[in-house]
């Protein structure tokens, strides 16, 4: 999509640039995405003119000063259009960019186009190391910020906490006016018997197309515990891949969100169970205003040597509008007969019965539907994983249902 | 003093005539029972004097202290001091009494915490284990424990005239006493005006009523003091119901 030309221009040593070339040589070789392709379907994917975005090749100099203050409750990392602006360096994990190493560093190959595209033009490609037996007390807050006007940016970061340790991550993709095209992709392997709760905020400005990627890699007795909170975007994607890969591997995985205007928040979920007595448990919740859409796809995979499976998997979406469109296909794909798997999806209007119960209390119409959407959502919002941030990612809701209020609905 | 004078409303809905010229009016302190077959209309009769959607008034008024409340939202007529308990309590996950309470305008007097122990000593009052009030209300409760939670919230929001549909369905012999010991309470301290629809005369033997009117066919048929319950519970609506014959004709000439 890019000429790989535009690659060479990012900082980073030989090595470096030759992975990014070969990368985006690569990427042409993967499936244009197309609404055709089945991971793809009922996006507006052919609509969108990636083209129109041109890769971000120089570090910005300036950044608002709200995301320059440093904190105690927490440890920070900065990315503005995919470079690494800031971060601190504690002592309980290690944290750099590849583009600062002289040695060659190792990545797995992407499996498309976009992972493809992601590691040809990322221009840091940060790496964090959670040693062995390491507990990190303080939440690592990952901020991303789109500034560049029209840019396409590439943040790209690989979190290996190694066995026995534990952390905390937050990532958040903040708001901005720009528009612009986005396309993160995190990697998160989780060791043996770690222990693992991430949390991913999406506010992105509503004129912003993220293509995001999450993809989770769970050890022997190893614990996971995700959740995504998404209320940005224009067309707004999270590819979330969770395999069970050890014995006793365990997941749980969480979204809530919430569209309105004409956003499209795309979810695809993929739970690979690859190894016995594995746990999954996904639970989706959006709610959809205006005329938005929301799509969600979700695989459960069971693979022939992962007996003794537990798979739980279900999206629920709530319309607030006629207008709205949600799209809900769960999948299982099960090679092993001894395993425990239930999926479950529902669309549906806000209930009128349970309208008309708050209104005979004298709650008006408007603060009724309210009650209603954050009841719907309270299951969710009351099990996020990092506590800290809990509160302020009810009040990102909140505003935004506020909003709608304040439209007159 | 608080009056409902219901008078000859009519309503409909898409495909039928469902309340056909009902006269009453209810003051406060005052119970009446409002007693009738199945499909007489009773409970559609408590939805429209609510404004529940799907119902259209053709004609008539229910006026509160002289305002008609024709054409006005339910939350509207709630905050003006209407109050109906469900025969069947919705249940909402993740909205609790205790938020209901807090969000309706009805209950704002005090400061959060007076509130607090207020619906604490209420629930106590009522046999409401307290953590009832804290989670999604009616779910996974029993018949009896969503009544119980629809008298709780009926006591905290003190309305002026409450519409019990059928609260003594679901509710054991305990429960009844219960519940009723606590509607008569505020009939009598807060001046309560109360419409009852009930089945049995069981409600009523605690409840007593002032009135008791017998509902057929979307209006009431005929009205007496609680010696009409006793009789109705001895020969049931017979004598009250068109013969098949006549409403077989009738519906014909509808």
């Amino acid at each position: 999509m890019y000429a790989p030309e535009l690659a060479q221009e990012l900082n980073g040593h030989e090595w470096l640039k030759d992975l990014r070339t070969g990368m985006a040589i690569g990427a042409i070789e993967f499936n244009y995405p197309s609404h055709e392709q089945e991971e793809w379907r009922y996006s507006p994917i052919d609509d969108l003119e990636l083209g129109r975005f041109v890769p971000a090749i120089e570090k910005p100099q300036a950044i608002p000063e709200e995301y320059t203050s440093q904190s105690d409750n927490f440890h920070s990392i900065l990315t503005v259009d995919g470079f690494l602006f800031s971060h601190d360096e504690p002592s309980t994990y290690e944290i750099f960019s590849a583009a600062d190493r002289e040695d060659p560093i190792e990545f797995a190959s992407p499996i498309d186009m976009l992972g493809s595209m992601n590691m040809a033009f990322s221009p840091d490609p940060i790496l964090i190391r959670v040693p062995r037996d390491s507990q990190v007390e303080k939440p690592l807050v990952i901020n991303h910020l789109c500034q560049q006007s029209e840019a396409a940016s590439f943040p790209l970061i690989h979190i290996d906490i190694e066995e026995n340790a534990k952390i905390e991550i937050v990532e958040i993709f903040h708001h901005s006016e720009v528009s612009a095209l986005v396309v993160p992709e995190t990697k998160i392997v989780v060791g043996n018997s770690a222990n693992v709760k991430y949390q991913q905020v999406q506010n992105l400005g509503p004129n912003v197309v993220k293509l995001g990627s999450l993809d989770v890699s769970v050890g022997q007795q190893g614990n996971f515990h995700g959740a995504i909170a998404a209320i940005g975007g224009s067309y707004a994607r999270l590819k979330t891949i969770c395999s069970l890969n050890g014995r006793g591997a365990s997941a749980k995985i969480s979204a809530i969100y919430h569209g309105d205007r004409d956003q499209v928040l795309d979810f695809r979920t993929r739970q690979s169970h690859m190894a016995r007595d594995t746990y999954s448990e996904l639970l989706f919740k959006g709610v959809l205003d205006d005329q938005s859409n929301s799509i969600y796809t979700g695989l459960i995979h069971v693979d022939n040597e992962a007996p003794g499976t537990n798979a739980f998997q279900t999206n629920r979406t709530l319309k607030l509008c006629d207008r709205a469109w949600a799209e809900s296909v769960p999948n299982l794909e099960i090679e092993n007969n001894d395993v425990k798997c239930s999926h479950a999806s529902t669309v549906s209007p806000v209930d009128e019965d349970q309208r008309f119960y708050l209104e005979s209390r004298g709650i008006p119409t408007a603060e009724a539907e309210k009650l209603i959407v954050d009841g719907f959502l309270q299951e969710v919002v009351s099990s996020l994983p990092v506590n800290g941030i809990n509160g302020w990612i009810a009040e990102l809701f909140n505003q935004k249902l506020n909003t709608r209020e304040f439209n007159g609905g | 003093m608080t009056e409902l004078e219901i008078k000859d409303l009519h309503a409909q809905t898409e495909s039928a005539s469902i309340l056909n010229g009902v006269n009453m009016t209810i003051c406060s302190g005052e119970v009446h029972a409002l007693m009738g077959p199945n499909g007489s209309g009773k409970s559609t009769l408590s939805h429209v004097l609510m404004g529940r959607p799907g119902y259209t008034v053709t004609r008539g008024e229910i006026l509160l202290d002289g305002e008609d409340l024709v054409g006005r939202e339910t939350w509207e007529r709630a905050q003006r001091g209407l109050f109906l308990a469900l025969q069947y309590p919705v249940e909402i996950e993740g909205v609790s009494a205790s938020m209901i309470l807090e969000a309706s305008r009805l209950s704002q007097s005090g400061d959060s915490e007076e509130r607090l122990q207020n619906a604490r000593k209420e629930a106590e009052h009522l046999g409401i284990p307290v953590e009832h009030l804290s989670k999604g209300v009616n779910l996974d409760m029993s018949g009896g424990e969503k009544k119980r939670l629809e008298t709780f919230q009926l006591a905290s929001l003190k309305p002026s005239i409450a519409i019990l549909d059928e609260l003594d369905s679901g509710l054991d012999v305990d429960g009844l006493r219960i519940v009723s010991k606590r509607v008569e309470k505020l009939t009598k301290d807060e001046g309560l005006g109360v419409l009852v629809i009930t089945h049995y005369s069981r409600l009523l033997e605690e409840l007593k009523p002032d009135k008791v009117h017998v509902f057929v066919d979307g209006k009431i048929v005929t009205s007496g003091d609680s010696a009409l319950a006793d009789e109705l519970e001895k020969d049931g609506y017979e004598k009250w119901i068109p013969s098949t014959e006549t409403s077989v004709s009738l519906g014909g000439l509808v």
